[in-house]
């Protein structure tokens, strides 16, 4: 149950950056409130999650689904482009928080 | 100019990340609120020109670092595997900004 939890706070941080991506925009009202609420609820299941996994644990598996969905949805549903040494430099930065969370 | 937002995001990030521990009273949490409210608002203004995930990556990354700082600042023990790991984040860091421009060719297609 933890790990579902887990699972829908990495993809409802997703959603919220995506969101924030259109308030960027332009567009204001609901891409701001599917943000806030999907903030909000991101970091309910997260605070839920951590209740019976460790919080390091819980942290680094959040922030990696988390920026793994971001690039997925920066390149497919945005259409961004991002070169090799861009992957590498994100790998590195999510290896590095997934690693640091896990020893801290 | 977008990554000195980001940049800017991140600081105001390692501040409201490290009082939520501490914060208790109401008028705390309306500081806490307020300041998440602007790094997110700074974040905004930069996706304009950084992409998504780039400028996302590294505003978690430097709020990690920061908190992580500002913890051991505060008495909390580290080990040298963490900064190994802490040393990890900042060369990813600065490998994303070396490599990303601020041009709008990275959001060409995104921009329409």
């Amino acid at each position: 149950m933890a790990w579902l939890y887990l699972v829908f706070a990495g993809l409802e941080e997703v959603v919220a950056v995506m969101a924030m991506k259109y308030i960027g925009k332009g567009r204001k009202a609901i891409p701001i409130t599917i943000m806030i609420v999907g903030f909000a609820f991101s970091f309910f299941c997260l605070s839920q999650a951590m209740q019976t996994l460790p919080p390091g644990v819980a942290y680094a598996v959040w922030a990696g689904i988390g920026t793994v969905g971001i690039t997925l949805a920066g390149l497919l549903w945005f259409k961004e482009k991002y070169e090799l040494p861009q992957f590498i430099s994100l790998g590195l930065l999510i290896a590095g928080i997934i690693g640091l969370k896990l020893t801290v | 100019m977008n990554w000195l937002l980001i940049g800017i995001a991140a600081l105001l990030e390692i501040v409201w990340a490290s009082s939520l521990k501490y914060a208790d009273s109401l008028l705390d949490w309306f500081l806490v609120i307020t300041l998440i409210a602007v790094s997110f608002l700074l974040l905004i203004r930069a996706y304009k020109t950084i992409p998504v995930a780039i400028a996302y990556a590294v505003f978690v990354g430097l709020g990690t670092v920061g908190t992580y700082l500002v913890g051991i600042f505060l008495g909390e023990p580290f080990s040298i595997y963490q900064i190994a790991f802490l040393l990890m984040i900042l060369s990813g860091i600065a490998g994303m900004k070396l490599t990303t421009g601020t041009k709008k060719k990275n959001l060409q297609r995104g921009e329409q």
